[in-house]
């Protein structure tokens, strides 16, 4: 029986639907009556007393298992799920914070088109039964070819759904990340011999050497290494590990680096060729390395006096590290950030993670651990990634006349994050038909002719495939936690899961397309690959009896197992190091490098974190700026340019301009702005509409010719007063720290 | 203070006779990444109002837990250190003799108490407190109907009027009693993690009673690097930090804020 004929039969029974009218006239509300557990065991709610029940963030981007209180037929708190591989028990900011995704004043509860002109801002709910019959005639009158689905980066069984759908209907898939991590897959596959990219053993290695790696802050799993660096830190039964860090600013993650050193921007893979050779005493290079090398078979180009000058660190500290990095135990060389988003992104990652080949530490405890390939063959462990260079060319048709008829959009959000250059607002608004699968009101969406919109990850079914590394083959359950909190009364209005839709689209339009798609809803899809494991006879959880299984794989968020090995090939670094870095301008008439900084807490301002008020006012780690977006300038340099601080600063470039409050930040060098990511939402809710500025929207469209990503870090700037002043709401400032005379309140020892 | 502990010499440091349980904190600097977690899942799990860009900018913003950023040095050889701050839970607690209404008080696990329904508001507590770590609600609470769904039901929406704090998540405190109570059993090491111990990723946090020697935290607050933030004030902390490690501590300049 499913979860909905339990409802019905509650329904007709007068405990569900009719007692819960019954009931509003005393008061209570009648939704009451409907919550139940997501588990088909509804009897286990007992009032009063609270329930947890196992998921997946899909909030933070790195797939946490999370647990989650329930009471009351309400989400009240998320946790870390003790049990998950990927971060034990451990949670994020973002993953906190998902209750206010969840319970956002401005969610789209139903169905929706715009009243008037597409666009006009005003909208009329509509019933699900009266607007998919159109969107059915639609999607199946467009001609083949003629249909674009986008969405963000997905893995599980909605990238399942989604290639099989899109296949089906002969639809194009884009995938939309806005700082895209192309160079670091491809560095990945180019070294390691995959484009997933290997979990660094932190917790076990004795020498951390990151160039632009902000895996504290960002990355692919920064609960992970958070916990693991704590380890690497103080663990028990080690000694204390040595973290060195190279980037162009100070970022979050710098800032918990034994040694911090800026580097030039863009010559972070010259810098890693460096100490390479330091740590080879200039002597020959392994076999794998041999592409970079000269023809003695040396890196002799990459010696530190020279690198010194191209890359701005100081020859003995090349040396200095490139010995400590030969001499230690174990080490790994890490890489990523704004490393990655250089023209020559994909030379810099490839020199970094190139390192680890040195210390041999493939595979090995306190090396570079592969991830264990998916658990199930049919489910992807990663969608395929559309790169810039495909965007330019999609939407250069669209401007030559030969766009799609029909555009699906689900949880990416173009107009914000492409530049603006590229027009993306005028373009995607020049299809025909446009229909979104958000659940909040973004740019995007703001363009549809209908608004499906998706439950919240807490109310529906879904899988995340997380990197754990090479010991587990993990399958993560995404299960509703609560009934969906904008509910189909009569089955019509509400939101609706997106896989769910597609699902019955799929049923309804038959054919091949149904019989790629054969489940009713994502939950069967799920039950069908949780049956499979099962007969596996082995895992974290083992079971005769497929029900009993099911169920405690839902308990404890998912299902974990003995991993095959991950099959990888070769390292191959030819076609390396290619062209230097390029920028988007000259240097005389935009003087400065502008650094984008994804925010520990906002990430780059996809998705809907910017609509959450505990995100929004948390304080960033650096700058402990909140609610708007603000320009980080080096002291000295805001002196020079006679700008003060809250000065109101307008930063161009050739391709647009925003404005914010100058900060003086000291991390950071004279010829570089930061500006963090994250705001600047024109839509989006009353907590994140029109706050700030979108430093995505005045990146220059620099393409990395290697790897055809956006070359997010290549834009030239300059910066200017514009004679107004404001003040930066920041949490620092309201609590001066007392700080006695003899007695510092921070203290530090150089004894470990 | 100090007169009225000569009162009771049978245990000086400690102004409240103890049940055996002194409820404590370790801090380990050199864990902590400043990541935020503790904050907003101090947030969420303690229904503290939302602090909008207005209250910030009128420096009203309530933070039970809060990352200090402290800077040392001068580029490029510049430091940012992240210390996490909230109630110390001090057994000599400044914030605890000026309050009029006896709304402050110590109680007898070594918890620094706050009763909402006692407090007037006079707000000599916060001015008191060395360390910032108590909070005055300026506004009633104005929440969307929908932020009110996840509130925490074991725990007080403070009203305008009120100070509050840090409390150590004593309903979570509470709740773990009452489950070994119901299995007929004491308090386990390790029971009861208020939410920012829970979410921190590098376990910098770790809690517990500092009265069981076999505690972790009463291990960890033995360590060699173990000090008190402002332990020249006498306030006699229940946390306890401990020292960063920096290798190179001797190059840069002591911090600033």
């Amino acid at each position: 029986m499913r979860r909905r004929d339990v409802l019905k039969l509650a329904g007709t029974s007068g405990l569900g639907l009719g007692a819960g009218v019954a009931f509003a006239g005393c008061g209570t509300p009648d939704r009451e009556f409907h919550i139940q557990s997501p588990v088909e065991i509804p009897e286990d709610m007992v009032t009063g007393v609270d329930t947890w029940y196992a998921s997946i963030c899909q909030d933070s981007g790195d797939g946490c298992g999370i647990i989650v209180r329930v009471k009351s037929g309400r989400a009240r708190k998320i946790e870390g799920n003790p049990d998950y591989p990927l971060n034990r028990g451990k949670s994020s900011a973002r993953a906190q914070a998902a209750l206010q995704t969840l319970y956002n004043p401005d969610r789209i509860p139903n169905p929706m088109v715009p009243r008037g002109h597409r666009g006009s801002g005003r909208y009329r709910f509509r019933r699900w039964a009266d607007v998919l019959p159109d969107f059915q005639e639609k999607l199946t009158a467009a001609a083949d070819g003629s249909i674009v689905m986008i969405t963000e980066p997905v893995n599980g069984h909605l990238a399942m759904v989604l290639e099989r759908f899109t296949q089906s209907v002969g639809a194009r898939w884009l995938t939309f990340e806005p700082l895209e991590q192309a160079a670091v897959r491809q560095a990945s596959a180019k070294v390691f011999g995959t484009t997933r990219v290997p979990q660094f053993d932190i917790a076990n290695t004795s020498y951390v050497l990151s160039i632009g790696g902000n895996f504290l802050e960002g990355g692919d799993a920064p609960v992970h290494y958070g916990q693991a660096y704590g380890h690497f830190r103080q663990g028990e039964g080690r000694s204390r590990g040595n973290f060195v860090h190279f980037d162009t600013h100070l970022t979050m993650t710098a800032a918990n680096a034994d040694e911090w050193h800026p580097v030039n921007p863009g010559t972070e893979g010259i810098l890693a060729l460096s100490i390479a050779h330091a740590a080879l005493e200039g002597g020959a290079v392994p076999a794998a390395l041999r592409p970079l090398a000269n023809a003695e078979g040396t890196l002799a180009a990459y010696a530190a006096e020279q690198a010194a000058g191209v890359t701005g660190v100081p020859a003995e500290i090349i040396q200095r590290v490139g010995h400590e990095f030969a001499a230690a135990q174990t080490a790994v060389a890490m890489g990523g950030g704004s490393a990655a988003g250089h023209s020559n992104g994909l030379f810099n990652m490839s020199a970094i993670f190139a390192l680890n080949l040195l210390k041999d530490n493939v595979g090995r405890t306190g090396g570079a651990l592969l991830n264990a390939p998916s658990p199930l063959p049919d489910i992807p462990a990663e969608s395929p990634v559309t790169s810039f260079q495909e965007w330019q060319e999609f939407l250069g048709e669209i401007e030559s006349g030969q766009g799609p008829e029909v555009l699906l959009i689900h949880g990416a959000n173009p107009v914000f994050g492409l530049p603006g250059v590229l027009n993306a607002e005028n373009l995607l608004g020049d299809i025909p038909y446009v229909v979104s699968f958000s659940n909040v009101l973004d740019e995007t969406t703001a363009l549809a002719d209908l608004i499906l919109p998706d439950h919240h990850y807490l109310e529906s079914w879904g899988t995340s495939i997380p990197p754990v590394g090479a010991e587990y083959a993990t399958l993560g359950i995404q299960q509703p936690v609560i009934r969906p909190y904008h509910q189909e009364f009569d089955g019509e209005a509400g939101t609706r899961a997106f896989a769910d839709v597609l699902l019955a689209l799929a049923d309804s339009i038959g054919g091949p397309l149904a019989e790629a798609l054969p489940w009713e809803t994502m939950r069967d899809a799920i039950r069908a690959s949780v049956d499979e494991l099962q007969a596996r006879g082995d895992g974290s959880v083992i079971s005769e009896d497929p029900e009993s299984f099911w169920l405690t794989v839902l308990q404890r968020g998912g299902w974990w197992g003995p991993a095959e090995e991950a099959t990888t090939a070769a390292p191959d670094l030819s076609g390396l190091p290619g062209p230097d870095a390029v920028f988007s301008s000259d240097s005389q008439e935009y003087p400065y490098h502008l650094v984008v900084t994804p925010s520990v807490l906002l990430g780059d301002g996809s998705g809907s974190l910017a609509a959450t008020p505990w995100l929004q006012s948390t304080s960033d780690p650096m700058t402990t700026g909140v609610w708007t977006t603000w320009v980080a300038l080096n002291p000295h340099m805001m002196a020079d340019l006679g700008i003060q601080e809250n000065d109101i600063v307008r930063v161009t470039s050739v391709a647009g301009s925003i404005l914010g409050p100058a900060y003086p930040y000291p991390g950071i060098g004279e010829g570089l702005v930061s500006v963090p990511l994250g705001q600047g939402h024109r839509e989006l809710g009353r907590y994140a509409q029109d706050r700030g500025d979108n430093a995505l929207g005045m990146l220059a469209p620099v393409v990395q010719e290697q790897t055809g990503a956006l070359a997010w870090s290549a834009t030239r700037v300059r910066v200017s007063a514009t004679g107004r002043r404001t003040r930066l709401p920041r949490i620092e400032g309201i609590t001066a720290p007392v700080q006695m005379p003899d007695q510092q309140t921070f203290q530090i020892t150089d004894e470990s | 203070m100090r007169q009225a502990q000569e009162e009771h010499p049978q245990d000086t440091d400690k102004p409240v006779a103890s049940i055996g349980r002194r409820w404590g904190m370790v801090v380990d600097l050199d864990r902590c990444t400043g990541c935020q977690a503790c904050v907003v899942a101090c947030h969420a799990e303690n229904n503290i109002a939302l602090n909008l860009e207005d209250v910030v900018l009128q420096q009203r913003a309530i933070n039970w837990i809060r990352i200090e950023r402290y800077w040392e040095g001068e580029y490029p050889n510049v430091k940012a250190r992240f210390l996490p701050m909230f109630c110390q839970h001090c057994n000599n607690a400044p914030c605890e003799p000026v309050c009029p209404v006896y709304a402050t008080y110590h109680n007898q696990e070594g918890l620094n108490v706050q009763v909402y329904n006692r407090c007037i508001g006079t707000r000599y507590c916060a001015n008191n407190c060395p360390y910032h770590a108590r909070f005055f609600n300026f506004w009633e609470r104005d929440l969307d109907d929908t932020h009110r769904e996840y509130l925490n039901p074991n725990v007080t929406v403070r009203t305008k009027g009120i100070m509050e704090k840090c409390t150590f998540c004593v309903q979570r405190i509470r709740k773990s009693e009452w489950e070994r109570r119901q299995a007929d059993e004491e308090l386990q090491d390790g029971d009861v993690n208020p939410a920012c111990v829970q979410a921190c990723p590098t376990d910098t946090l770790v809690f517990g009673n500092l009265e069981d020697e076999e505690s972790r935290v009463a291990k960890l607050a033995q360590n060699k690097r173990h000090y008190r933030v402002l332990e020249e004030l006498g306030t006699d902390t229940n946390v306890v930090y401990l020292k960063k490690v920096d290798p190179h501590a001797s190059e840069t300049a002591p911090a600033h804020a």
